[in-house]
C-alpha cells in the first residue's frame, strides 16, 4: 500500500465512529488522561499515600495501576499514529510548539519508567520511579491541555 | 545504588527517535493534485459549523482564525489548506466528502 494511502485508509476507519480524525484524537487523549489520573491515584496508594481517597488494598491498587497503565498506552497509540506519522513536528504557534515538544518526550519517559520498573529490584534511588511516573503524567497532561482541551473549547465538543 | 543513567539514556534515545519520525512524517496526507470533487454547499455548512466555526467564527467573519467570508478562495485552495493545514490549523480537520463539502461552502461565501 502506498504511504499516501495509509493516511486516507486510517481516516476512513476512524470516521466510521468519529466525525473526524481530530475528534478521534481528542477523545482517545481524553481517555488516556482519565486513566493517567487513575495511575497517579493508585501509585499514591501503593506508596502509602491517599489511603482514604483510594480505599484499595496494595494488591488491588497495584492491579488497577498496571491495567490502567496498559489501557492508557493503548489509547495513546492512535493519537501517536495520527500526530507523529501524519501531522509531524510543527511550530506555527506556541500551543502547537509546546504540544510537539511534549509529544516527542512521552514515549521516551514511558520507556525509561518501564525500564526502572523492570530493574527495580536492582536498587535505583527511591526518587527515580516517582519522578518518572510524575513526569509521564505531567507530559500527558500538557499534551491533553494543548490539544483536546483546545479542540473541545475552540472547535467543538462532540464525537 | 544503581545509577539512573541507563533510563535517562533510553529516555533520550526514544524521544530522539520520536522526534525524527515526527520530522519525517511518513504518512503525511498529500495535498490534492487534481480538482476536488464538487462539494455540496449545504452539507459543507454543517461541516463548517462543527469543525471550523470555533476558530473562523460562526459567520466565517474571523475570530482566532482569519476571516473566510468574502476571501474569494477557490474550492481547490480551501481543499488544499484543509488537507495540509496552515499556521495553527491542523492538517486533515475534514477529509473525503466532508472536505469537498466544506471547500464548496467556504468558496460560496465569496459570492
Amino acid at each position: 500500500m502506498p504511504l499516501a494511502d495509509v493516511s486516507s485508509t486510517y481516516a476512513d476507519i476512524v470516521e466510521t465512529v468519529f466525525s473526524s480524525t481530530i475528534a478521534a484524537k481528542a477523545w482517545f487523549a481524553t481517555a488516556a488522561i482519565v486513566l493517567a489520573v487513575v495511575q497517579v491515584l493508585t501509585a499514591s496508594r501503593m506508596w502509602g499515600r491517599l489511603q482514604r481517597v483510594v480505599p484499595l488494598s496494595f494488591t488491588n491498587a497495584r492491579r488497577v495501576h498496571i491495567w490502567s497503565g496498559r489501557l492508557a498506552v493503548l489509547c495513546t497509540l492512535p493519537v501517536f499514529f495520527h500526530c507523529v506519522t501524519m501531522l509531524g513536528f510543527q511550530t506555527p504557534s506556541a500551543r502547537v510548539a509546546i504540544h510537539s515538544i511534549a509529544g516527542s518526550f512521552i514515549y521516551g519517559v514511558l520507556a525509561a519508567k518501564l525500564l526502572v520498573i523492570r530493574h527495580r529490584s536492582r536498587n535505583y534511588a527511591p526518587w527515580v520511579l516517582p519522578v518518572l511516573g510524575g513526569s509521564l503524567a505531567a507530559v500527558l497532561a500538557t499534551l491533553w491541555l494543548t490539544s483536546s482541551l483546545w479542540y473541545f473549547t475552540n472547535v467543538r465538543f462532540g464525537f | 545504588m544503581r545509577s539512573p543513567a541507563k533510563p535517562l539514556a533510553l529516555l533520550l534515545v526514544v524521544s530522539a527517535a520520536t522526534f525524527g519520525l515526527a520530522k519525517w512524517v511518513p504518512f503525511e496526507p498529500s495535498a490534492p493534485t487534481a480538482a476536488p470533487a464538487a462539494g455540496n454547499v449545504a452539507r459543507g455548512a454543517t461541516v463548517f459549523a462543527e469543525n471550523c466555526a470555533g476558530c473562523h467564527g460562526a459567520d466565517a467573519a474571523g475570530d482566532v482564525g482569519p476571516a473566510l467570508a468574502g476571501s474569494e478562495l477557490t474550492p481547490e485552495q480551501v481543499a488544499a489548506v484543509v488537507a495540509s493545514g496552515q499556521g495553527a490549523m491542523p492538517a486533515g480537520i475534514a477529509t473525503g466528502r466532508a472536505a469537498s463539502d466544506v471547500a464548496a461552502y467556504v468558496a460560496s461565501l465569496a459570492e
